[in-house]
Order: structure tokens, then sequence, then C-alpha cells
């Protein structure tokens, strides 16, 4: 295996175990009843526009 | 029976990165008998799995090997994404999808997730232009999905379950993206 390829697994394993500790404490915060906020669901949506763009960015490096 | 025999381990690896792929899915629709059905694949899986040595709650226990010259593996790297995003549980997701504010926060973090690996891997040349094209068109509807879901939840309207369903579609399309390199 190539160092790219190590490189884009290690970068998919830290995606993943990000999504899951981010699952994992809003769960919690879920089970205490906090709210969760206008301003971290816009962050969220902030995510997404993101992650979009780096989708589209992604492409210009061909 | 020989065949099977030298390639148990991969054989392993897939069935748990469908087995991580299938509890997202579960996990993302609320539905009490999807859960209990998978459940039940669940404790026959880890029992065949205990006799081979693997533990498939935490899905995939070996790395695929991908390069550029392999390209094909690109769909069991992107499960292999999925299956360590699955061990948070299912409670976990029950507990979120008590709350529509957490559940919304819950996709919005999940889509961005894939996108951001599926930009990574287009990045080291693992799509083809149709590939791409397609992937393209699902990112755009799942924002798309996303964005009304998010503009409903802070105007505290309910999120319909056809919104949820096409979303679950779209991220299980990207996720299952299999023609990627190709």
């Amino acid at each position: 295996m190539d160092a790219s390829s190590m490189i884009l697994i290690l970068d998919l394993i830290c995606e993943g175990v990000g999504v899951a500790a981010k699952h994992a404490e809003l769960a919690r915060r879920v089970r205490m009843g906090d709210i969760i906020t206008d301003e971290e669901i816009k962050e969220a949506r902030q995510e997404v526009a993101e992650a979009v763009n780096q989708w589209e960015e992604s492409g210009k490096d061909q | 029976m020989e065949w099977l025999t030298n390639h148990y381990v991969e054989i392993f690896a897939i069935i748990g990165a469908v087995y991580s792929l299938a509890r997202l899915i579960v996990n993302l629709t609320p539905t009490p008998a999807d859960n209990a059905a998978l459940d039940n694949v669940a404790g026959f899986l880890k029992v065949v799995g205990k006799v081979f040595g693997f533990d498939l709650t935490q899905g995939v226990n070996i790395l695929p090997v991908y390069t550029k010259k392999n390209k094909g593996n690109v769909t069991v790297v992107l499960l292999l994404f999925i299956a360590l995003m699955v061990p948070v549980g299912c409670a976990t997701y029950q507990d979120i999808h008590k709350d529509p504010r957490a559940e919304c926060v819950a996709a919005q973090e999940t889509f961005a997730a894939i996108v951001r690996s599926l930009a990574a891997m287009r990045k080291e040349g693992v799509f083809n232009e149709t590939s791409v094209e397609k992937i393209s068109i699902l990112i755009s509807a799942g924002r798309d999905v996303l964005d009304d879901w998010h503009a409903n939840v802070l105007a505290e309207i309910p999120v319909d379950t056809v919104s949820k369903s096409m979303f679950q579609s779209i991220i299980s399309k990207l996720a299952l993206y299999e023609k990627g390199g190709r």
C-alpha cells in the first residue's frame, strides 16, 4: 500500500471516529435533557456547506 | 470449499461491513421492528464471527488494500468508514431520534462526513467522470433535503417521514457507491 492510500484510509477512519464521537455526545445530551440550540443546528448546516464545497474543490485538482 | 477456507478473512470483512452499513441505515430509521430483525441477524453473525476470531460488532477488522491500481476496493474502504461510525450503538441513535433538533444535527454531521470522505477519495483519483457526475447529483439532492430539514426544525415544524426516507436513500446510495474508479 502506498503512502497516499494509507493517508486516505486514515482520513476515512478519522472521519468515522469523529462522527461517532459527536453522535455519542449528542445522545448523552438528549438523555440529560439538554436543549440543542439554534446555533448548533446552524453550525451543522455550515459543516454541510463546507463539505459540499470540499467536494467541488476536489475536482479542480485533477 | 478450498476457496472458502482461503478467503474467509475477506468474506467476514465484507459481511461485517454490510452488517455495519445495515445497522447504520436501521439506526437512522426509527422502526423498532427493523432493529429487532437486525439484532437477530447480529446475534447469529457474532456467534459465527467468534468461531473465526472476529468481533463483528466492530465492523471490518482488516484494512482492505487500496491502491490506485486496485480501485475496485473503494467500496470496501467506504464501508470501512461506515463501519467505524456504527459502533456508537443502537441505543445512541434511539436517543437522538427522541429529539428532532439532535436528529437534524446528527443527519447533517453524517452527511458532511461522508461528503468529506468522498472528496478525499476524489482527490486521489478514485472516481471516473461518470461516477463524479452521479455522486454530485446525490450530494446536491442530499443538501437540498437537509436545507428543508434544517429550516423546518428551526421553525419547529415536524419533519415528514418522506424527507427522512429520501435522506436515508441518498446516504445509502452514497455509501454504497461502487462504480468509483472503474
